[in-house]
């Protein structure tokens, strides 16, 4: 049984997020062979058939708290599958389980990020890592371990997110499968044989009714 | 005068982690994180901090304690009201860096720097004033545990802010009435609030 987890603090995005996000999931998965948890500080209005996974702390704000996934105090354990609450569904996504590197972090491979690349060398703002989705089972309580440290405060300071701070402090991930996964933004359809699972978007203010699967 | 000393002093460490950044640890963010630390409204709030608190506590001899204190400002801020090696100066900050910049930013005045997070463990006896102005960066529990476990007679001063736009301030406060309840203290010398251009920040000095 495969653990699919979403993240939901402070008041960017409503429950309506969560509930839609599962109900995709089923919709394309109806014999449920997942359990769905919602990593949360409120769990007002999410549906009861979600599990509700309260804050293990320390306090974080936004995408900060994605990380806490990482903790071996995070009551989740097993094959998990991370989905920001603004991708939107369009496959069975627990019949890529098998290509998946179940031993490390593997996130989205962006590209698309590095078009900024200058002087040969990373810069803050060109990482090719985006966190939209994550797999993990295993080894990853050093990630949280390096993150919730003396400085955890500056690591905040200084990336904007986690994607900055996950190449910056060279945490060693691996890529997810590049048909897995597709940038609304940045992608086109047409590059792609067949269906990606999940479409991400990359826009600041995403409203859920801009949440459309692929054709 | 000794303000532009600093500033000379920022310059020349900003000039060495340039130079780390080239042969070993690239962390140049590091360079803002100092100008930032020094800019003018850390300048203004921990002076009005400095100023107040000399003024209550009205004794030349003790021993402060200045939690998540950065590169050293604050500390060095009080060491300007009490230029007298009586009283001993402390200034804490869970990022071990600070020990190491604060060390060579404020060097000369009779500061000891550590290292340290603020959590349930930390032995407060002895200190005769507690100062934090990152109250804003730290757990309500962590907070309440300071008033708690000090010694009765122990001064705190205090800094918030209502400036909940930035990430890593996890405690702001919406007043600072609400402020005022929230810490429950058993009595309250000082209570006042400064208007900057994104928030207001908060102060309270009292036992």
């Amino acid at each position: 049984m495969f653990n699919i987890i979403c993240v939901k603090f402070g008041k960017k995005y409503s429950s309506d997020f969560v509930n839609k996000l599962h109900m995709d999931l089923l919709s394309y998965n109806p014999l449920n062979s997942f359990t769905f948890h919602c990593y949360t500080d409120n769990p007002e209005g999410i549906n009861d058939s979600i599990n509700i996974v309260n804050p293990i702390g320390p306090t974080l704000k936004g995408v900060w708290n994605k990380l806490a996934l990482f903790s071996e105090e995070f009551p989740i354990k097993g094959e998990n599958i991370y989905l920001d609450l603004d991708v939107c569904i369009s496959n069975d996504i627990t019949s890529w389980a098998g290509y998946f590197d179940w031993d490390k972090l593997s996130i989205v491979h962006a590209p698309w990020k590095d078009n900024k690349k200058r002087y040969g060398r990373l810069s803050s703002y060109d990482v090719t890592h985006h966190s939209s989705v994550m797999v993990w089972q295993n080894n990853v309580h050093h990630i949280w371990e390096h993150f919730n440290s003396g400085l955890r405060d500056y690591y905040m300071r200084k990336y904007v997110g986690i994607d900055r701070f996950l190449a910056h402090e060279d945490i060693e991930v691996g890529y997810l499968p590049n048909n897995f996964t597709m940038s609304k933004m940045h992608q086109d359809r047409k590059q792609f044989e067949f269906t990606p699972a999940i479409l991400t978007y990359e826009e600041l203010d995403v409203q859920i009714s801009d949440l459309l699967p692929c054709d | 005068m000794f303000k532009s000393v600093i500033y000379y002093r920022a310059i020349k460490l900003n000039e060495e982690i340039y130079d780390e950044s080239q042969y070993g640890v690239d962390d140049l963010y590091r360079i803002k994180d100092i100008s930032h630390s020094l800019d003018n409204n850390q300048w203004h709030s921990k002076l009005w901090l400095a100023q107040e608190l000399h003024k209550l506590y009205n004794h030349p001899a003790g021993k402060i304690l200045v939690v998540g204190g950065w590169y050293g400002l604050m500390a060095f801020l009080l060491r300007q009201q009490w230029n007298q090696s009586d009283m001993n100066i402390v200034s804490s900050d869970m990022d071990p860096m600070c020990k190491e910049y604060g060390y060579k930013l404020f060097r000369g005045n009779d500061i000891q720097y550590q290292t340290l997070e603020v959590n349930n463990k930390i032995d407060l006896s002895g200190y005769t004033a507690i100062v934090n102005t990152s109250c804003e960066h730290m757990e309500p529990e962590m907070i309440r545990y300071l008033i708690d476990n000090k010694d009765k007679d122990t001064w705190v001063a205090f800094q918030t802010n209502n400036w909940y736009d930035i990430e890593s301030h996890i405690n702001c406060s919406p007043s600072l009435e609400y402020w005022e309840s929230e810490l429950e203290l058993d009595w309250i010398a000082y209570s006042d609030k400064h208007k900057y251009d994104c928030y207001d920040r908060y102060m309270i000095i009292g036992k």
